[in-house]
């Protein structure tokens, strides 16, 4: 513990911590050269309270002082021009907007949800009343290759995709084609959920 | 000599400590409380950079330089867990360093002469109020053999030094201050002593000699 060469400046110090100076101080009464050498660095060390603390001029703490009084004062009439409690406003204005904004979206959202359930339901009503409704969520059946593959949204909207090559094509052809990809499901996947729907798939159709 | 302490400073302002002082003026802009707060270290501060620099007009701008930091900063940066102090000497060191390095030369007060000023080192030393002639010249003669010897130290070691007699600081401190271990600075407070050691005897040893 007191091998490093700077156990003699560490007791001096005083960095030491007291288990340690007692250590030290056994060391130094076993060894007379630690104890020589302790006591020149300690001689030494005395000396330097003859080092002069020096004034700065009195003009210059002055003006220091005056300084920080002039800053201080500066900092304060900055302060009064803000309002006393605009922190408090801004904050308040911040909520009020992002709460604002928020009820947007969650508005808008929700027409849009509203809107895209008003189309399907038209979209299907008239097929609907031909098919029973069950009460399950939209299951899709696996597909085989190359036939239409439907899937549905997170809005239980059923969508299908097929190619449209604008050269050789009519949209209007192909659309109605697509849909007649879709027919019913003859044995529809029956689970708890409660609300309406109607499961339809493209696998098996003619076209 | 103080500076006008009891004409600005009301004595309530004696009694706090550094904390509630620095409270004070951050909080209320109380400007005695800072006054008091430069009366308790201004000499310190000031010495160091002294110390350090050994010019008086020198020292007089980074001392300037020191508080126009602390007295913008200390809203943002200083932190009130430590002590107010070393956070004003740590600005110091850092101007006082910067100081050096952007002149790139040997600091030596040593020459017992003051470019700036004109005069002797020990011209400018504060007068004691006289204590007698003969003692006042053997004070004087000590401090300025030591501050001779101080100022032949390599500037790491001097900085130790200084750091320690005038703020009594802890070596963790010097060393998180100045960019080294604990036991570097240790190690280099022991040269320095060692060294200073070696410079008073080879005095002592020349004064003989010559007295011989």
């Amino acid at each position: 513990m007191l091998n490093d060469e700077n156990a003699c400046i560490r007791y001096l110090m005083k960095e030491m911590d007291p288990s340690e100076e007692v250590l030290m101080e056994r060391a130094m009464m076993e060894d007379d050269d630690l104890l020589i050498e302790v006591e020149c660095l300690r001689q030494t060390f005395q000396r330097l309270d003859n080092l002069p603390d020096k004034e700065p001029p009195a003009h210059l703490t002055e003006s220091i002082i005056s300084q920080a009084a002039e800053y201080k004062e500066n900092q304060r009439s900055y302060l009064s021009l803000v309002p006393e409690n605009s922190f408090k406003y801004a904050v308040a204005a911040s909520v009020v907007i992002a709460l604002t904004l928020g009820g947007f979206w969650v508005m808008d959202n929700g027409n849009a949800t509203v809107n895209e359930d008003q189309n399907r339901s038209a979209s299907v009503a008239s097929d609907a009343s031909q098919f029973p409704i069950i009460s399950n969520s939209f299951e899709v059946t696996p597909v085989k290759a190359g036939e239409a593959k439907p899937w549905i949204d997170r809005n239980d909207v059923i969508r299908f995709e097929d190619q449209y090559n604008q050269a050789n094509a009519e949209f209007d052809t192909i659309l109605n084609n697509s849909m007649q990809k879709l027919t019913p499901i003859t044995e529809p996947f029956t689970g708890s959920a409660g609300s309406r729907s109607l499961q339809m798939t493209g696998a098996g159709s003619n076209n | 000599m103080k500076f006008t302490k009891s004409k600005h400073i009301s004595s309530k302002y004696e009694q706090l400590d550094d904390k509630d002082l620095v409270r004070f003026y951050r909080q209320n802009g109380d400007e005695q409380a800072f006054s008091e707060l430069m009366n308790r270290h201004q000499s310190k501060v000031y010495s160091y950079i002294y110390s350090m620099i050994g010019s008086a007009d020198t020292a007089d701008d980074i001392f300037q330089e020191t508080f126009t930091k602390v007295i913008t900063k200390m809203d943002d940066t200083y932190n009130e867990q430590g002590k107010w102090i070393a956070w004003v000497m740590r600005i110091a060191h850092n101007a006082t360093i910067d100081h050096i390095r952007k002149q790139k030369r040997f600091v030596d007060v040593s020459s017992n002469y003051d470019k700036d000023s004109n005069t002797d080192f020990y011209d400018r030393l504060e007068d004691e109020d006289l204590v007698g002639a003969q003692e006042q010249l053997e004070k004087d003669e000590a401090k300025s053999s030591l501050m001779k010897h101080i100022a032949e130290l390599p500037e790491e070691q001097r900085q130790v030094v200084m750091l320690r007699h005038y703020y009594e600081m802890p070596f963790k401190e010097i060393a998180e201050l100045t960019d080294v271990s604990i036991n570097t600075a240790l190690g280099r407070m022991r040269y320095a002593l060692i060294n200073l050691r070696k410079l008073f005897d080879k005095e002592k040893e020349e004064s003989t000699k010559y007295a011989k």
